[in-house]
C-alpha cells in the first residue's frame, strides 16, 4: 500500500480536481443561485424557496415534468425491448453478425441534433412519410404526429429509440456471448421452446447487462434537449416541452438564472431519488456477498 | 419615403396608417382615419413590451399565450396566469 502512495495519487489529482471543483462545485453554486433572486447576473441575496414556489406554479414546468415521465417510461422500455430483440437476432445469425452489428450500432454514432433533424424531415406531413404514402396511392393516409398536440412526444420517442436501441443491443450481445453454451445444449436436450428459454432463463441471467443499459438510457432521458430542439422546438405549443429545454431557455433567452437553477436542482434531486434505492440495493447485495 | 404625400399614398394602398401623425387623413378610408385619431390619443398609448418588460416577463407572457392558443383553457385561468407572468 505504501508503495502506491505518491505517483498514483498524483496521477489522480487532475480528475479529482475536475470532479470536485467543476462537477460538485458547479452543482453547489447552482443550488446557491437558485436560492437567490438573480436574473442576468448572480445576486448575493437569499430569498428562500421563492424560486421553487414560482417554479411549481409554472404550468410549462409541470408540463415538462409530465412529458419527461411519459417519455422516459416509453423510451427505456422500447429501447430495452428493441435492443434485446436485435441482440437475440444477431446471436442466432452467426454469419451476418458482424455486418448487422455495425448497421444497428451506427445510429448511436450520430449526434442527437442530426438524428432529430433527419427524423423531423421524415415525419414532416408535407414532405415525409405521409406525403410519400399518399403519392403511392393512399390519399387518406395520415401520419402527422409531429404536429399533433397529443402525439408529438411519441415522435421524439421514435427518433431517440432508433438511436439508442443499437447501444442496448451491443451491451446485451456482450452479455449473451457470456452465457454458458451448456445452457443452450441442455435446453435443446430437454425440448424447451426457444421463447420459453429466453423468457424464463436467459433474461434473468442478463440482469446485470440490462441494469447497465437501463442506467445509460436513464441518463439520456434526463438530459433530453437537442432532440426536442431539432425535432419540434418544444412541440406544437408546449406539447413536447422537457425540463432541460425549460432550463436552457430560462438561462439564456429569458435571462433568469435563478429559475433555471431551481429547475436544474429539481432535476438533479429527482435523479438522485431514482438512483438512491438502486445504489442502496447494490451496496446491500455486495455486503451480502462478502 | 417619409414625406407626407408618399406616406399617404402608401397607406391608401396598403390599408394601414402613415408613420407620422401630422398628415391630413381625410382622403384615407374610415378605418385609417379612426386609427390616426387613436394614435394621437395619449391615454390609449402603451409602452413597447420588448423595452419595458424584462425578457423573463416577455417570455412568460409568450408561454401563457402559447398555452391558450393550443389548449382549451378557462378564461379565468388564463387571466390568473397573465397576472402571475407579469407579477415578477
Amino acid at each position: 500500500m505504501k508503495s502506491l502512495l505518491g505517483r498514483a495519487h498524483l496521477a489522480l489529482l487532475p480528475m479529482a480536481f475536475t470532479a470536485l471543483v467543476c462537477y460538485l462545485g458547479s452543482t453547489l453554486w447552482s443550488i446557491r443561485i437558485s436560492l437567490s433572486s438573480s436574473h442576468t447576473f448572480p445576486v448575493d441575496d437569499f430569498v428562500g424557496l421563492a424560486q421553487y414556489r414560482r417554479l411549481f406554479a409554472n404550468e410549462r414546468w409541470l408540463h415538462s415534468l409530465q412529458n419527461l415521465g411519459v417519455y422516459g417510461a416509453l423510451f427505456v422500455l422500447a429501447s430495452l425491448l428493441l435492443g434485446f430483440l436485435l441482440a437475440v437476432l444477431i446471436e442466432r445469425e452467426v454469419r451476418l453478425a458482424g455486418g448487422l452489428r455495425l448497421v444497428f450500432l451506427y445510429p448511436y454514432a450520430m449526434s442527437f441534433i442530426a438524428t432529430g433533424l433527419a427524423w423531423q424531415w421524415l415525419l414532416n406531413p408535407q414532405f415525409g412519410i405521409q406525403e410519400t404514402v399518399r403519392r403511392w396511392g393512399h390519399p387518406q393516409f395520415r401520419f402527422d404526429w409531429l404536429v399533433d398536440q397529443d402525439r408529438a412526444l411519441y415522435t421524439i420517442v421514435i427518433a431517440t429509440v432508433w438511436q439508442a436501441a443499437g447501444l442496448v443491443m451491443a451491451i446485451l450481445l456482450a452479455g449473451l456471448r457470456g452465457i454458458d453454451p451448456d445452457i443452450w445444449n441442455a435446453a435443446r436436450l430437454e425440448g424447451i421452446p426457444a421463447w420459453r428459454l429466453y423468457a424464463s432463463v436467459i433474461v434473468p441471467m442478463l440482469a446485470a447487462p440490462f441494469a447497465t443499459a437501463a442506467l445509460l438510457l436513464l441518463t439520456a432521458v434526463a438530459k433530453l434537449y437537442d432532440a426536442v430542439v431539432a425535432m419540434t422546438q418544444g412541440g406544437p405549443g408546449t406539447a413536447s416541452e422537457v425540463p432541460a429545454k425549460f432550463i436552457m431557455d430560462h438561462l439564456f433567452g429569458r435571462a433568469n438564472i435563478a429559475q433555471a437553477s431551481a429547475g436544474a436542482t429539481v432535476l438533479v434531486l429527482s435523479a438522485l431519488l431514482v438512483l438512491a434505492p438502486v445504489l442502496y440495493a447494490r451496496v446491500r447485495a455486495a455486503r451480502a456477498r462478502s | 419615403m417619409t414625406a407626407r404625400a408618399t406616406q399617404l399614398a402608401f397607406s391608401a394602398l396598403k390599408g394601414s396608417i402613415p408613420i407620422r401623425g401630422d398628415v391630413d387623413g381625410s382622403q384615407l378610408d374610415p378605418c385609417a382615419q379612426l386609427g390616426l385619431a387613436i394614435m394621437k390619443d395619449r391615454s390609449r398609448q402603451v409602452g413597447n413590451d420588448e423595452a419595458y418588460l424584462t425578457p423573463d416577463q416577455n417570455g412568460a407572457m409568450a408561454d401563457v399565450l402559447t398555452e391558450y392558443w393550443n389548449r382549451d383553457l378557462a378564461v379565468e385561468s388564463v387571466q390568473q396566469r397573465i397576472a402571475a407572468a407579469l407579477a415578477d
